[in-house]
């Protein structure tokens, strides 16, 4: 079934273009002139129910935009869509109950009050009851072990705990539908661990239909089954991550050492790929070359050299993903 | 509903929990607004005794309506005074929060803040009104009681109603403080003298641009028996009719300029 459903969405925003300087500032006052920047380019798509979606793409591609048109934030330009058989920018109460929206960056806990004011604020917002405010509170500050936390003003606590306690305020209501933006932004690895296997949890165990927007693309990795690419307000791709691995992924990195013996100056002409053999350090190597030769080149190192340390590695996603945007934007 | 007037006292009571945190900043607020509250008075007692009347209207006329004013200013202070601070909530993003809560965004907004240091204004306007009273004969019948309760309440709206039809306009441009300190010199200067001794252009803004003449100006004539030089004769009845229609129109100008939200890039 599916929850998301986005027909020809276009966001666009009118900004007036200034001028640098005082000078530049008066003529504006008198001559603006309007630039039409397109945040969101005709996009259509679709998330199923118990989808992880992850959202990737350099400062600017629309990420957020789409992010906060889904749950209402934004008005549409142009397009239909449709989040729980609902138009999100009607923002209607049981809309409103189904989505929750989490940024990294923003927060909606009190500074000088401990989380806790928070919570019983949003009790009463979502109209929850007492037990199940209870058994909420209690279920999802154990899985975020935050027990000991959220009866402490905000400003005491560590970015990693205000992070956690924000998390606690945006579910509390139990809402079906979960938008993230940035959600690690920040954090150290042992946080960002803890909040992924949060999320985890959140959509395997309770079946919640996530959307993400990271930089980091490593988040995407770890937590989503979907990928969409977006790119100065367009789709680039959009599928499984599997499917997103099996047709991106196709290089792979040979790391080998040779004994002393070996004449090394041969060995940057042998494997008939220019500039693909990097000298790492001392006697060991590196080459980078497409899946398919991975076979035929490690026979050849292996019966061609004497060598110890033998590695094959996948490239790394984010450089994947890097790639494919530099090759793009120039 | 019981459960709304539950969300507007927690609201509440968390802006008070918070500004408590800092108790000597609390303290000196309602000191600070007090003394500039009663410091008002003076400025307005030293050229009436200079000039004995202004535009025909004595010590008493003008004191009724200054505390009068300066009353339904206290009650916009103790309510509605969060829009001044509308700019920042667009510009900082605030509002992504408050668009997502299944409550209205202007209620959150009206809740966001709790000012005590209100009782600021309300300690010298009240005195001063008190006084006011009882030197002067007013036909006090339970009709005009109920007016003056009304006319305070609607003063405080029209108040707010400008400043919320002001706060939208930051959904197009941000910044809105140039626009507010135009208002500003009308609500705290120009509306404290009787709007006909200004002659005919500061008159009408004060009725028809920033009408701020009828929290005060207007209702004065009624308790008074005074008549009416400038406009109309029944301007002095409808200040709650000017708050209601004021109020509509600015939301109906807030809900436009929401569809232009830009919010802020992460």
């Amino acid at each position: 079934m599916d929850i998301i459903e986005v027909k020809n969405l276009t966001k666009t925003y009118k900004t007036f273009k200034k001028e640098a300087g005082l000078v530049g500032s008066i003529k504006g006052l008198f001559n603006r002139k309007y630039v039409e920047k397109i945040a969101l380019n005709s996009i259509s798509l679709t998330v199923k129910k118990g989808d992880f979606l992850g959202f990737a793409g350099p400062n600017g591609a629309g990420k957020t935009t789409m992010l906060k048109i889904l749950s209402g934030i934004l008005y549409p330009t142009n397009g239909e869509v449709f989040v729980n058989k609902h138009t999100p920018n009607k923002r209607s109460r049981s809309f409103l109950k189904d989505i929750t929206f989490i940024a990294g960056n923003k927060t909606q806990l009190d500074w000088s009050l401990p989380p806790m004011d928070s919570y019983l604020l949003n009790k009463e917002i979502y109209n929850i009851s007492n037990s199940s405010f209870r058994e909420r509170v209690k279920v999802l500050s154990g899985l975020l072990n935050i027990r000991s936390v959220i009866n402490r003003p905000v400003r005491e606590l560590s970015l990693g705990e205000r992070m956690k306690s924000e998390l606690l305020a945006g579910l509390l209501h139990n809402p079906e539908i979960i938008f993230l933006d940035e959600p690690t932004i920040g954090l150290d690895i042992n946080s960002q661990k803890n909040i992924w296997k949060f999320f985890r949890h959140l959509n395997h165990e309770e079946g919640k239909t996530i959307i993400l927007t990271s930089h980091y693309v490593e988040d995407i990795k770890q937590l989503c089954n979907k990928i969409i690419l977006i790119n100065k307000g367009n789709i680039i791709f959009n599928d499984y991550l599997s499917v997103f691995l099996d047709h991106y992924n196709v290089k792979r990195k040979i790391t080998f050492s040779v004994q002393e013996n070996v004449d090394q100056s041969r060995l940057k002409d042998y494997f008939n790929v220019p500039n693909s053999v990097i000298n790492v350090d001392g006697n060991t190597y590196s080459i980078t070359i497409s899946k398919e030769k991975v076979e035929n080149t490690l026979h050849k190192i292996i019966d061609d050299f004497e060598i110890f340390n033998l590695r094959i590695e996948y490239e790394p996603i984010q450089d994947i993903i890097a790639e494919i945007f530099e090759k793009l934007n120039t | 509903m019981v459960n709304l007037f539950k969300i507007i006292f927690l609201l509440k009571l968390k802006s008070l929990k918070a500004q408590l945190q800092y108790p000597l900043n609390f303290l000196i607020g309602v000191i600070g607004v007090s003394s500039i509250g009663a410091m008002d008075i003076l400025l307005i007692v030293i050229p009436v005794s200079a000039f004995k009347s202004i535009g025909g209207w004595g010590f008493w006329e003008l004191g009724f309506m200054f505390s009068l004013w300066k009353m339904s200013h206290g009650i916009h202070q103790a309510l509605f005074i969060p829009f001044w601070g509308h700019d920042e909530l667009v510009r900082t993003g605030v509002y992504d929060r408050l668009l997502v809560r299944p409550v209205h965004p202007i209620l959150q907004i009206l809740c966001s803040g709790f000012s005590l240091a209100a009782i600021g204004e309300w300690v010298p306007s009240v005195t001063m009104f008190i006084i006011t009273c009882s030197k002067v004969k007013i036909a006090w019948n339970l009709f005009s009681i109920l007016f003056l309760l009304i006319i305070l309440f609607s003063g405080a709206v029209i108040e707010w109603a400008i400043s919320l039809f002001i706060s939208a306009f930051s959904f197009w441009f941000v910044r809105t403080d140039s626009l507010r300190g135009i208002s500003s010199i009308f609500l705290f200067r120009v509306a404290h003298y009787p709007a006909h001794i200004y002659g005919r252009a500061l008159p009408f803004i004060l009725t028809f641009i920033f009408p701020y003449a009828f929290m005060a100006y207007y209702p004065t004539h009624y308790f008074f028996k005074l008549d009416v030089h400038i406009f109309y004769d029944f301007f002095p009845y409808i200040t709650p009719l000017v708050a209601v229609t004021l109020l509509g129109v600015a939301f109906i100008f807030w809900s436009i300029g929401l569809k232009y939200y830009h919010s802020t890039g992460t």
